[in-house]
C-alpha cells in the first residue's frame, strides 16, 4: 500500500476517533444539532468557515482559477466580504435573537420572530432547506466522487459510493459536537495546506513572474483582470463573478454556526479567527489554480487541479494527507449540511408539530434515521454528476437557499417592520425566481445563444433583490408582529 | 455497546474497501497530439505538401468513401467543429444536421448517399466524435450542405458578429446604403478567376486559375477560419465516369470553394454571385457540381448537368474550359435566368460581379426579388478587381502561361481576399497536375492574432503563405512507407545568423538553394531579389533586383554568377552584382550549368538552351514536348536533363545530337546526377531512377509513394533523395536497395546534402532536419518558422531550399523569406519560448485586492471592537 493511502486512511481515522470521543457529549437534541450553545471561541470560527467554505474551496475555487486565471479573484473577493458581512451584520443579533426566542433552527427563528401559529413559515422553510441541502450535499457528493476516482483510480460511482459512506457514518456518529471539532482539525489543516501547497508551486515555478508568463503562454486572457473582456462585458463578468457575495446571510448550516457560540463577547474572537482563516483560504485556492494553470496547461478536469498538483509537487505521504484533507473539507460541509436537512424534519416538523414531548433519545435516533435517508436522496442525486462542475452544482444550491433567506435572515433581524406575509413572500419568490432562472429560463437561454459561462449571471443574484423587495412590499401593506421585546 | 459494535464493523469495512480497490492504477491519459501525415488504406493514400493535403481514393462510391474518412478522420472532426463553433447558438450544429437531412438528403443520387455514408463510417472507425458522440452520415452531409444552408437561411455574417454592441445599427445601415447604392460596392465573397485561351495564351492552349477567399475582422473572421481547411487537393478515380481532382476541404465530395478538373481534360471553377431566390424541388448544387465534373465531357454537357433541375441556391458564375477543344466558357447562374458566354479566343475572368443582365437584374435587384437588391435597377459596373483584371490580361495578352498566372493572381487588389490559389493548363491537364498555393498568394500571411476575437475558438491559428508546388495525380504503382516519429517539441537549434529578404514590405519565400564561394553565399528570392552574403557574419555583401519572379538558382563559374527568372537568365559580377548579361527568353526554373565556356538551362517553353558564358549569345537549343523545370548536369560531354514530358534525355553538347532518351511514366522534375557512369533521378511517377550513363539503359528503380521532385545526393555509395511521400530515402547506389528511409510530416522537394557524418535537408511541414548519415536517425531538427503539428497541415513556412554545407556551417533559405546558417556539427538545444509580458494591471490587481479586503475586515474590527468596550 502505497504512502499516499496510507496517510488517506490514518487521516481518516484520526477524523473517526475524533467524531467517537465527541458522540460522548451528545445527549440532548440540542446537544447533536447545535452542540447546546456551548462552543468556543475557536470551533464556531473555523467551524463556521470550513463548513461554508468545503469541497467548493478546495476543487471548485482553484478549478475556476485554472480556467479564469487571475480574474478568479473576483469571486474570492465576493467570499470573503460576504463572510465579512455575515459576522459582522447577522451573526451577533442572530445569535442574540435566537437566544431570546430558544430557537434551535433556522425556521424555528422565524417562526417565533413572526409568531406564526400557522406554521406556515416552518413548513415553506423546511421544505426549501430540504430540497437545497439535498442538492448541496449531492454537490459534495461528487465532489468526493471526483477527487477519489482522480487519486485512486477508482471509477468515479465506486468512488462515490465511498464518499457517501465515510460522509453518512461520520456525521451519524457524530452530531454537531464531532462536526464542529472535526471541523476545526480540518479547518487548520486546509489553511496550512492552501499556504503551503502554493508555496512549493511558485518555487518550482521560479517565482510569480514565471507563474504569470506561463498562464499567459496558455491564455493571456487569464492574465487579465477581467479575464479579456473590456467595458460593459469587464463589468458583466466582475458582477457574475461576484454574485457569491449575495449568498452569505441565506445559508442555514453556515447561520447555525453562530447560533452555537458559547457567549456574544466571543464573536469578535470568532470574526478576528475566521476572517483571517478565510482571507488566506481564498487566496491560496486561487494561487492553486493558478499555479495549476501554468503548470499543466491543460487537464480534462479543472476541479481536480489541486488534488493533481499535490501529487505532482509534494512528497507521497504528504500528498496523501492532503488529499485527506480535501476529502475532510468536503466532508465537514456535507456534514453540517445533513444535519440542518435533518433538523428540519426531525426539529422542525417532528419535534414541534408532530410530537412535541418527545424523548431526546428518540429524537436524536431519529436524527440519525434521517441523516441516513437524506444521504441515500443525495446519493441518487450525485450518480449522473461525473461531468458536472462542482463550481455550478453549489452556485444552483447556494444560490437557492441565498435568494430564499438572505433576505429574510437580513430583514428579520435589522427591519422590525417585516411581517409574516412579507416574509413567506419572499421565501417563495426568491426560490421560484431562482428555479426559473438557473434551471428553465434565463441561463438555458443564454447558453443557448452561446454566451460564455462565464458572462452568465447566477440565479442568486437577481432573485436575491427580487426576493428583498417582495418582503419590503408585502410588509409594508401587512401589520407587523409584536417585536418590542426581540429588538430591545 | 451495540451502537460501538456498529462503529467498528463499519471502520473495518471501510478499510477493507480502500485496500481492496488500492491497486486500481490511474489510468494515464496520454493524449498527446500526433501528427498524422501520412496514410493509406486499401487503394488510397494520403500525403501533406505545402499546407495542402494531398488524398487519393478510388472504386465504388461507398469504399472510396471510406477510405476518405478514414484517412482524413481527424481533419475532418475538426472541419466539423470549426462549422460548429461559427454558430452562436449552442445547438446550430443540430439544426444543420436535421435541415440538411430533411431538406437535402432526398435529392442525392444514390452514388453520393452512399460516398458520404462510406466517409462518415471511416471517421467513424477512427472514433471520430462530435461532442462525445461517433459522427455519422448526417454531420458529413451538412458540411457539405453548409454554403448552401447558409444561403437559404442568409446568414452569411454569423459569429461574433451578432455579439457586437452595434451589430443591429451596423446591419440596418448597410442593408439600407445596400439597397440604396448606384455605386458598385465589393461583393462579400472575394473568389477570382481567369480563363485565357488562343491567342490570348503563349502556346495558345488553355490557362486556368482560380483563387479562394477569405476573411478576416469582426464580420466575416469565420471565412478565414473555414477557408484554412480547405487545403484538400482530393483526387477521385471513381468506377463510373471520369477521374477528378478537386480541391476542397475534408469531408467533402464536391469542391465547394470551388476548383475541379477532371481526365477528359475539363477545368471547372467558381466565383460566387449574390444570395438569390431558390426552390425547394431541386437538385442541390453539390449534387450539380459533382455529377458536372465526373460525367462531362463537353462544355455542353457540363452546362446541362448545372441547368437541369437547378435549385438556385449558392448562385454562382461557373468557368469552364475544355481542353481538347480549347474553348471556355462562363455559366452565370441564377434561378431563373442564366448567362452563357463561349469562347475559343480570348479571356473570362470573373470575380462576384456578374455581367449578365437578366441574371443581375434576378439578384441584384428588389425587382427581381432578391432580397437585398437595391432600389435602383442598374447596369453593370466594372469593381476594382475587375478593372485590375481586364487591365492585367489585355497587358499580357498573348503571353499568359502559368507564371504569368501566377503573378496576376498574386496582385492586389485581386488576391486582395485570397486564401490559396490554384492554377493549370492544357499541359499540366496532360498529367493531371497543378500548380497550387495554400495562403495569399502574393506571400503575406494572415496572423490570426490581428483579429482577435472576444474568445479563442479553437482551430482559429495563423494562415501563413505556403508558397507554390506543383503536383501530379497520376495513378501509378506505388509504395508506403511510414513511420512515426514524434519531433513536435518546442526545442531549437539556435541559428549563428539569419537574414530577412524583403520586397514591397512583404516576407520574400525562398524557393532557391544556395550557392557558396569565397566566404560569399549567394541566394534569390521569389520576388526578384539577389544577393550576396557573407558566409560568416551573415551581413550583406551586396544586393540586386531582377524584377521577375525566379525560383531558379544561383551557379557560379569563374567569378560569374548565372541565374535563371521567370524573365529570363541573368549573369551577374559576383563581387558587385552588376548584370553583365542577360536573355529575356521565357520562365527558367532550373539552375543553370557552366560547362567549357557555355550556360546551360532548361525552360518552361520546353527547350534546353545553350548560352555563350562570356556574353549570352544563344548558341543552340534542344526542343523537349513540355515545360522543364529539372536542372541540367553535364558529364563528360553529355549533358542530361529531365523533361515533364516524362523523359530523361541525355544530349551530346558537342554534336548537339540526342544521345538516348529514357521514358518514365510522369514529369521528371528532379534533377539528374551522374556518378561512376550512372544516372540518377525521380520522376513523378513514383520512382527513383538508376541509369546507366553511356546506354541508358535501366539499372535499377526504387519505387517510394508519391513523386520524386527532389535531386538525389550521392555519398559513399548511397543515394540519398526525398520524396513528396514525406519520406527521406537512403538507397545502396548499387542496386537500388533501401538501407533506411525517415518520414518528416510532409512532401520533401529539398535535395539533401551530405556533410559531416549528416543528412541535411528541408521538409515541407517547415522543419530542417540533419539525420545520421548512417543509419537515419534523426540528430536534431529545427523549424525556424510555422510549422506542421497536429491536424493543422496548413500551418507551414516549407523548406524547398536545399542546403548547403561549408566550414562546420549549413546555410538554406525558407519560404518565410530569410536564409539561415547553423553550425553543422554541434547543436545546442535552446528551448524557445514565447515571451509574454506580464501586465502591470496582473500584479496591482493580484495585491491591492488581498490589501483591500484584508483592509476593510481589519476597519471593522476596530471599529467594533471600540464599540464593544
Amino acid at each position: 500500500m502505497s504512502a499516499l493511502i496510507l496517510a488517506f486512511i490514518v487521516y481518516l481515522i484520526i477524523l473517526v476517533l475524533i467524531g467517537i470521543w465527541s458522540s460522548k457529549l451528545n445527549k440532548t437534541l440540542d446537544d447533536f444539532l447545535i452542540g447546546g450553545r456551548k462552543l468556543g471561541t475557536w470551533p464556531v470560527a473555523i467551524s463556521a468557515q470550513a463548513s461554508d467554505m468545503s469541497g467548493w474551496l478546495v476543487l471548485a475555487l482553484p478549478g475556476r482559477a485554472f480556467l479564469y486565471g487571475v480574474s478568479a479573484i473576483w469571486t474570492a473577493i465576493s467570499c470573503a466580504l460576504g463572510t465579512l458581512f455575515n459576522w459582522s451584520v447577522v451573526a451577533r443579533r442572530l445569535r442574540r435573537f435566537t437566544e431570546k426566542l430558544r430557537a434551535l433552527t433556522i425556521p424555528d427563528f422565524l417562526e417565533d420572530r413572526y409568531k406564526d401559529d400557522t406554521h406556515t413559515i416552518r413548513a415553506i422553510a423546511t421544505v426549501i432547506i430540504a430540497v437545497f441541502m439535498v442538492a448541496y450535499v449531492s454537490a459534495q457528493m461528487v465532489a468526493s466522487g471526483k477527487i477519489l476516482s482522480e487519486t485512486f483510480g477508482w471509477s468515479y460511482h465506486i468512488a462515490l459510493l465511498i464518499g457517501f459512506t465515510i460522509i453518512t457514518f461520520y456525521t451519524l456518529m457524530g452530531g454537531f459536537f464531532a462536526v464542529a471539532w472535526t471541523d476545526v482539525f480540518q479547518g487548520m489543516l486546509i489553511v496550512i495546506i492552501l499556504i503551503g501547497l502554493p508555496i512549493a508551486g511558485i518555487i518550482k515555478m521560479g517565482g510569480f513572474g514565471s507563474v504569470f508568463s506561463a498562464m499567459g503562454r496558455v491564455d493571456v486572457n487569464t492574465i487579465s483582470p477581467g479575464f479579456g473582456y473590456g467595458g460593459l462585458f469587464f463589468l458583466l463578468f466582475a458582477f457574475a463573478s461576484m454574485a457569491w457575495f449575495f449568498g452569505y446571510p441565506g445559508q442555514p448550516h453556515v447561520l447555525t454556526r453562530y447560533m452555537s457560540i458559547k457567549s456574544e463577547k466571543k464573536l469578535w474572537n470568532s470574526t478576528l479567527i475566521g476572517m483571517i482563516w478565510v482571507i488566506i483560504s481564498l487566496w491560496g485556492a486561487v494561487l492553486i489554480g493558478m499555479i495549476g494553470l501554468a503548470m499543466f496547461k491543460d487537464i480534462p478536469d479543472p476541479e481536480k487541479i489541486m488534488p493533481m498538483l499535490a501529487t505532482s509537487l509534494l512528497p507521497e505521504w504528504v500528498a496523501g494527507i492532503v488529499i485527506a484533507a480535501i476529502v475532510a473539507a468536503i466532508m465537514s460541509t456535507a456534514d453540517s449540511q445533513l444535519l440542518v436537512a435533518t433538523s428540519a424534519f426531525v426539529e422542525d416538523i417532528y419535534h414541534k408539530l408532530v410530537s412535541p414531548k418527545a424523548k431526546q433519545k428518540r429524537l436524536v435516533f431519529y436524527s440519525r434515521i434521517s441523516v441516513f435517508m437524506l444521504s441515500v436522496v443525495a446519493l441518487v442525486f450525485a450518480i449522473p454528476g461525473e461531468n458536472s462542475a462542482i463550481y455550478f452544482l453549489v452556485a444552483f444550491a447556494w444560490g437557492g437557499l441565498a435568494a430564499s433567506f438572505g433576505p429574510l435572515i437580513i430583514l428579520s433581524l435589522w427591519w422590525k417592520r417585516t411581517t409574516k406575509w412579507g416574509a413567506i413572500s419572499g421565501m417563495i419568490s426568491g426560490m421560484i425566481t431562482v428555479i426559473l432562472w438557473d434551471l428553465f429560463g434565463i441561463t438555458s437561454y443564454m447558453e443557448s445563444l452561446s454566451v460564455h459561462d462565464e458572462l452568465v449571471v447566477p440565479g442568486m443574484l437577481p432573485a436575491f433583490f427580487v426576493s428583498f423587495f417582495c418582503i419590503i412590499f408585502v410588509s409594508l401593506f401587512t401589520t407587523p408582529p409584536e417585536t418590542k421585546k426581540l429588538f430591545s | 455497546m451495540r451502537i460501538n459494535n456498529l462503529k467498528c464493523v463499519l471502520v473495518l469495512f471501510i478499510l477493507l474497501l480502500l485496500s481492496l480497490t488500492s491497486y486500481n492504477s490511474v489510468a494515464v491519459d496520454e493524449d498527446e497530439q500526433i501528427t498524422i501525415s501520412s496514410g493509406q488504406y486499401d487503394k488510397a493514400y494520403r500525403y501533406n505538401t505545402h499546407g495542402w493535403i494531398y488524398l487519393h481514393i478510388e472504386g465504388e462510391p461507398y469504399d472510396r468513401g471510406y477510405q476518405h474518412g478514414y484517412l482524413l478522420a481527424n481533419e475532418i472532426v475538426d472541419i466539423i467543429q470549426r462549422w460548429q463553433n461559427i454558430f452562436p447558438q449552442k445547438n446550430s450544429w443540430k439544426f444543420h444536421r436535421i435541415y440538411a437531412d430533411k431538406f437535402f438528403w432526398r435529392n442525392y443520387p444514390e452514388e453520393y448517399k452512399q460516398e458520404i455514408q462510406g466517409i462518415a463510417d471511416g471517421v467513424k472507425d477512427r472514433d471520430g466524435k462530435i461532442d462525445g458522440r461517433l459522427v455519422d452520415y448526417k454531420d458529413i452531409l451538412a458540411i457539405n450542405e453548409m454554403y448552401e444552408m447558409m444561403s437559404r437561411f442568409r446568414t452569411y455574417s454569423v459569429y461574433p458578429f451578432r455579439f457586437s454592441s452595434n451589430w443591429m445599427i451596423q446591419s440596418i445601415t448597410s442593408l439600407v446604403s445596400n439597397m440604396i447604392s448606384t455605386a458598385e460596392e465589393e461583393h462579400k465573397g472575394k473568389c477570382s478567376a481567369f480563363l485565357a485561351t488562343g491567342d490570348a495564351t503563349v502556346d495558345g492552349r488553355i490557362v486556368a486559375t482560380q483563387s479562394t477567399f477569405g476573411g478576416k475582422g469582426s464580420k466575416s473572421w469565420w471565412h478565414n477560419y473555414i477557408s484554412e481547411r480547405f487545403n484538400v487537393l482530393l483526387d477521385i478515380q471513381p468506377t463510373q465516369g471520369h477521374r477528378m481532382l478537386i480541391a476542397t476541404s475534408p469531408g467533402y465530395i464536391w469542391s465547394d470553394e470551388d476548383w475541379y478538373q477532371n481526365d477528359a481534360g475539363m477545368v471547372l471553377m467558381e466565383t460566387t454571385l449574390m444570395l438569390g431566390k431558390s426552390r425547394f424541388i431541386g437538385d442541390p448544387v453539390v449534387v450539380r457540381a459533382r455529377k458536372a465534373i465526373q460525367y462531362s465531357d463537353s462544355i455542353d454537357e457540363m452546362v446541362d448537368y448545372f441547368l437541369t433541375n437547378n435549385n438556385g441556391l449558392f448562385a454562382n458564375d461557373w468557368l469552364m474550359a475544355d481542353t481538347k477543344t480549347g474553348e471556355i466558357a462562363s455559366l452565370e447562374l441564377a434561378l431563373r435566368n442564366y448567362g452563357l458566354t463561349r469562347t475559343k479566343n480570348g479571356y473570362i475572368w470573373s470575380c462576384n460581379n456578374p455581367k449578365n443582365d437578366k441574371v443581375r437584374w434576378e439578384l441584384y435587384s428588389i425587382f427581381g426579388f432578391g432580397v437585398i437588391g437595391r432600389l435602383v435597377l442598374r447596369d453593370f459596373r466594372p469593381s476594382n478587381r475587375d478593372i485590375k483584371f481586364e487591365e492585367l490580361l489585355e497587358k499580357h495578352y498573348g503571353e499568359i502561361n502559368v507564371d504569368i498566372a501566377k503573378q496576376i493572381m498574386s496582385t492586389k487588389p485581386i488576391c486582395g481576399g485570397s486564401t490559396d490559389c490554384k492554377i493549370t493548363d492544357s499541359s499540366l491537364i496532360d498529367n493531371f497536375g497543378l500548380w497550387a498555393f495554400m495562403g495569399k498568394p502574393n506571400g503575406e500571411d494572415f496572423i490570426s492574432n490581428d483579429y482577435p476575437f472576444d474568445k479563442e475558438k479553437p482551430g482559429y491559428t495563423d494562415l501563413p503563405a505556403c508558397g507554390w508546388v506543383n503536383i501530379y495525380a497520376l495513378s501509378n504503382k506505388n509504395t508506403y512507407y511510414d513511420e512515426i516519429t514524434s519531433y513536435n517539441g518546442e526545442d531549437g537549434v539556435k541559428a549563428l545568423w539569419e537574414l530577412e529578404t524583403k520586397s514591397y514590405e512583404l516576407r520574400d519565400p525562398i524557393y532557391s538553394s544556395p550557392a557558396l564561394e569565397d566566404d560569399s553565399l549567394y541566394i534569390n528570392s521569389w520576388n526578384g531579389g539577389v544577393y550576396s552574403i557573407d558566409a560568416y557574419s551573415g551581413t550583406k555583401n551586396w544586393e540586386n533586383n531582377i524584377g521577375f519572379n525566379s525560383s531558379s538558382s544561383p551557379i557560379i563559374e569563374c567569378d560569374i554568377l548565372y541565374l535563371g527568372s521567370n524573365g529570363g537568365i541573368y549573369a551577374f559580377d559576383k563581387d558587385t552584382g552588376d548584370i553583365i548579361w542577360m536573355k529575356e527568353i521565357g520562365g527558367i526554373s532550373s539552375k543553370p550549368i557552366s560547362h567549357n565556356g557555355f550556360v546551360y538551362c532548361g525552360s518552361h517553353d520546353g527547350n534546353v538552351y545553350a548560352f555563350d558564358s562570356e556574353n549570352g549569345d544563344l548558341k543552340w537549343k534542344f526542343g523537349t514536348n513540355e515545360e522543364i523545370y529539372s536542372s541540367p548536369m553535364v558529364s563528360g560531354n553529355v549533358l542530361y536533363i529531365g523533361s515533364n514530358d516524362g523523359y530523361l534525355y541525355a544530349i551530346d553538347v558537342k554534336t548537339r545530337d540526342l544521345e538516348w532518351k529514357y521514358e518514365t511514366g510522369g514529369p521528371v522534375c528532379s534533377s539528374p546526377i551522374v556518378f561512376n557512369n550512372m544516372v540518377y533521378f525521380g520522376s513523378w511517377d513514383n520512382n527513383v531512377y538508376a541509369l546507366n550513363a553511356k546506354t541508358g539503359e535501366l539499372e535499377w528503380e526504387f519505387t517510394t509513394g508519391w513523386g520524386v521532385d527532389s535531386s538525389p545526393a550521392l555519398y559513399k555509395g548511397t543515394v540519398f533523395v526525398g520524396s513528396e511521400d514525406n519520406n527521406m530515402y537512403a538507397l545502396n547506389a548499387n542496386d537500388g536497395k533501401l538501407k533506411w528511409f525517415f518520414s518528416t510530416n510532409a512532401g520533401i522537394k529539398s535535395s539533401p546534402t551530405v556533410y559531416g557524418g549528416f543528412v541535411f535537408f528541408g521538409s515541407s511541414d517547415g522543419r530542417f532536419y540533419a539525420l545520421n548519415m548512417e543509419d537515419g536517425d534523426l540528430e536534431w531538427s529545427v523549424s525556424p518558422d510555422y510549422h506542421i503539428q497536429g491536424v493543422y497541415n496548413y500551418v507551414t513556412k516549407p523548406i524547398d531550399s536545399s542546403p548547403v554545407a561549408y566550414d562546420g556551417k549549413v546555410f538554406f533559405g525558407s519560404t518565410d523569406g530569410k536564409v539561415y546558417c547553423f553550425d553543422a556539427q554541434t547543436f545546442e538545444k535552446e528551448p524557445v519560448e514565447k515571451e509574454i509580458r506580464v501586465p502591470t494591471d496582473t500584479w496591482v490587481f493580484m495585491i491591492i485586492s488581498l490589501i483591500i479586503v484584508t483592509l476593510i475586515t481589519a476597519l471593522y474590527l476596530v471599529v467594533s471592537r471600540r464599540k464593544s468596550l
